[in-house]
């Protein structure tokens, strides 16, 4: 069973028709499915997180998306176009998938330019590009002298060569060093405006949390989650760390939570209460409140709510259970 | 397709390599006249022996004659060039760039086709007008005649060698691209066309003779010299037409339907 977020809470309020539409998508190689009957809807305008992890069917998925892949079984429609006919929307939608790839003799300028030709877009808007991603200066290097980052920052401009209304980013990451991950998602971040869906597949959660307003989490080809990435974050409960200022108070403060009906783990010089989500805030003022009326005083009371990563694993696990 | 056209012709004739394709040429050109001038003779040599005499570069044929020589060596290097530049998009993933561009995928695989093939025409007719400069050059100094090549026939004989030329090194081309699209990885499409192309037909030609009117590489080595007395041109061309249409065929069915997935 595939949990559901509402449409509105992640997708901007102009968009109206969704920017990719599967139904009972499936790409079986042999007797394996890769992708196994995949009913999915992101929005137009949102940047969509696509989570799983290796062997999801990520990647295949994308794949038939883009008309690289023939699905075994299954329909569905791209910027409202149906994927038996990619070539209707591809003019339209820009994509770096499985890694840059590029010719190596030619300069990161000079491969724009032959791909530019290719799709029949205009070549002025190679500069710019080359700018946005932060290529400028080295532009008419041989590709083959890049390093990854620039690599993938020249197949991002590659992306977005002719303003796709729609983008696919691949593990977009994949490969980078920590400095050259972040600049590539402050570099994502940036590309997102109403009228432009981006889709980025990854297997690294924090990666997707921090630049995704959408959300589909996939396992074994099927859908385990789409929606808005805060609701599946949320869940059903939130943790509270209470961190008194003597450590000698942390027994009263135990006591405190078991009058409240919470049970406290010790961690360190703190507490840990698992509470439910709705309730995390008045809880967390009320324990404030008699802590400071009993004489002890917090010097750390906080509301740590799942990690997507964790929302993930719980997800994962309970739909294996 | 026009923009496949393109795409292809924008990277082939970069300053650079348009400048790297030029000194081939002019290496080759040189090369070939000067070793079949310096090694022609005055008698004919034995059957089978494809070294010229000295009259018979003095005819309208002569100055081109080095050009018509080097054509089977021409078509092989052309074919191995084609396998890795098909099948190298595939091993490099710019396959699905292009794709992702351009989805029509047999206009994809026709423009590319087109745009090499004139590229590899262009090519032949700079190295044959070099040969021809060349020749006129070193003819004197082996005492070849050269006034029959300034005549109408020695033109027409110039553009049957090209004529010849272009047909048999297409042929290689297009066997080439297939091999490449069938296999789609540079190693193995390098290692099957070049065993079925070398060693293969030449051992079973060896064994068997009557094989030499049947094998599409052994029939382009007899077209390439204007048909022999056991197989004629006329019979290679059919032959080896209806081969380039089955690899084509296939391999672009084969594109077609195929998963781009490198």
């Amino acid at each position: 069973m595939v949990a559901q977020g509402t449409l509105q809470d992640g997708m901007d309020s102009s968009a109206s028709s969704p920017a990719v539409r599967t139904e009972g998508l499936s790409k079986r190689y042999g007797r394996r499915a890769a992708v196994d009957g995949l009913d999915l809807e992101i929005p137009a305008g949102t940047v969509t997180g696509l989570i799983g992890p290796n062997g999801a069917g990520k990647t295949t998925t994308l794949g038939m998306l883009l008309g690289l892949v023939r699905p075994s079984s299954g329909t569905g429609t791209v910027l409202g176009m149906p994927i038996e006919r990619p070539a209707r929307y591809l003019s339209r939608v820009g994509a770096l998938i499985d890694g840059p790839a590029f010719y190596r003799a030619l300069s990161g300028y000079e491969n724009l330019v032959a791909l530019a030709h290719a799709g029949n877009h205009d070549a002025a808007q190679i500069p710019g590009l080359l700018e946005t991603v932060g290529l400028s200066g080295r532009a008419h290097d041989a590709y083959r002298v890049y390093s990854m980052g620039m690599k993938q920052r020249l197949a991002l401009a590659a992306a977005l060569l002719g303003d796709p209304a729609l983008v696919i980013l691949d593990e977009p990451t994949n490969g980078l060093d920590p400095a050259g991950a972040r600049e590539m998602r402050d570099l994502i971040g940036s590309l997102g405006r109403a009228e432009r869906t981006i889709i980025i597949s990854s297997h690294l959660l924090p990666e997707i949390e921090s630049i995704c307003s959408w959300l589909v989490a996939l396992d074994h080809g099927r859908a385990l989650y789409q929606g808005p990435v805060n609701g599946f974050q949320t869940g059903s409960s939130a943790m509270l760390l209470i961190a008194p200022e003597a450590a000698e108070d942390l027994p009263l403060l135990e006591d405190l939570l078991l009058e409240m009906g919470l049970r406290g783990h010790v961690r360190g010089d703190a507490l840990e209460a698992e509470v439910p989500a709705e309730q995390a805030r008045s809880l967390a003022a009320e324990i404030n409140r008699t802590a400071m009326a009993r004489g002890c005083v917090l010097v750390e009371l906080q509301i740590r709510r799942r990690t997507l990563e964790e929302a993930y694993l719980e997800l994962v696990a309970g739909a294996s259970g | 397709m026009i923009a496949a056209f393109r795409t292809e012709l924008y990277k082939i004739t970069r300053p650079r390599l348009v400048a790297g394709l030029v000194a081939v040429a002019v290496v080759l050109a040189v090369g070939m006249v000067l070793v079949v001038f310096l090694s022609a003779s005055e008698q004919p040599g034995a059957a089978g022996d494809r070294t010229a005499t000295r009259a018979a570069l003095a005819e309208p044929g002569g100055a081109t004659e080095a050009f018509a020589l080097g054509v089977s060596f021409s078509g092989i290097l052309v074919f191995l060039m084609f396998i890795m530049l098909f099948a190298g998009e595939f091993s490099l993933g710019t396959i699905r760039m292009l794709l992702m561009q351009q989805p029509h995928r047999l206009s994809l695989l026709a423009g590319k086709m087109a745009a090499l093939l004139a590229c590899v025409a262009a090519f032949l007719l700079l190295t044959q007008a070099l040969v021809w400069v060349a020749a006129t050059v070193v003819a004197p100094t082996q005492d070849v005649g050269r006034d029959a090549w300034f005549t109408l026939e020695g033109v027409g004989q110039a553009a049957r060698n090209y004529g010849l030329a272009i047909v048999v090194v297409a042929a290689w081309a297009l066997f080439g691209a297939s091999v490449a699209l069938i296999f789609r990885s540079v190693p193995i499409a390098v290692a099957v066309g070049f065993f079925w192309a070398g060693p293969l037909e030449h051992v079973l030609q060896d064994r068997w003779q009557g094989v030499t009117g049947y094998f599409p590489g052994l029939l382009l080595e007899t077209m390439a010299v204007g048909g022999t007395s056991d197989v004629s041109y006329e019979r290679g061309l059919v032959l080896v037409t209806g081969y380039v249409a089955i690899a084509v065929a296939v391999s672009a069915l084969l594109f077609v339907r195929r998963d781009v997935t490198s």
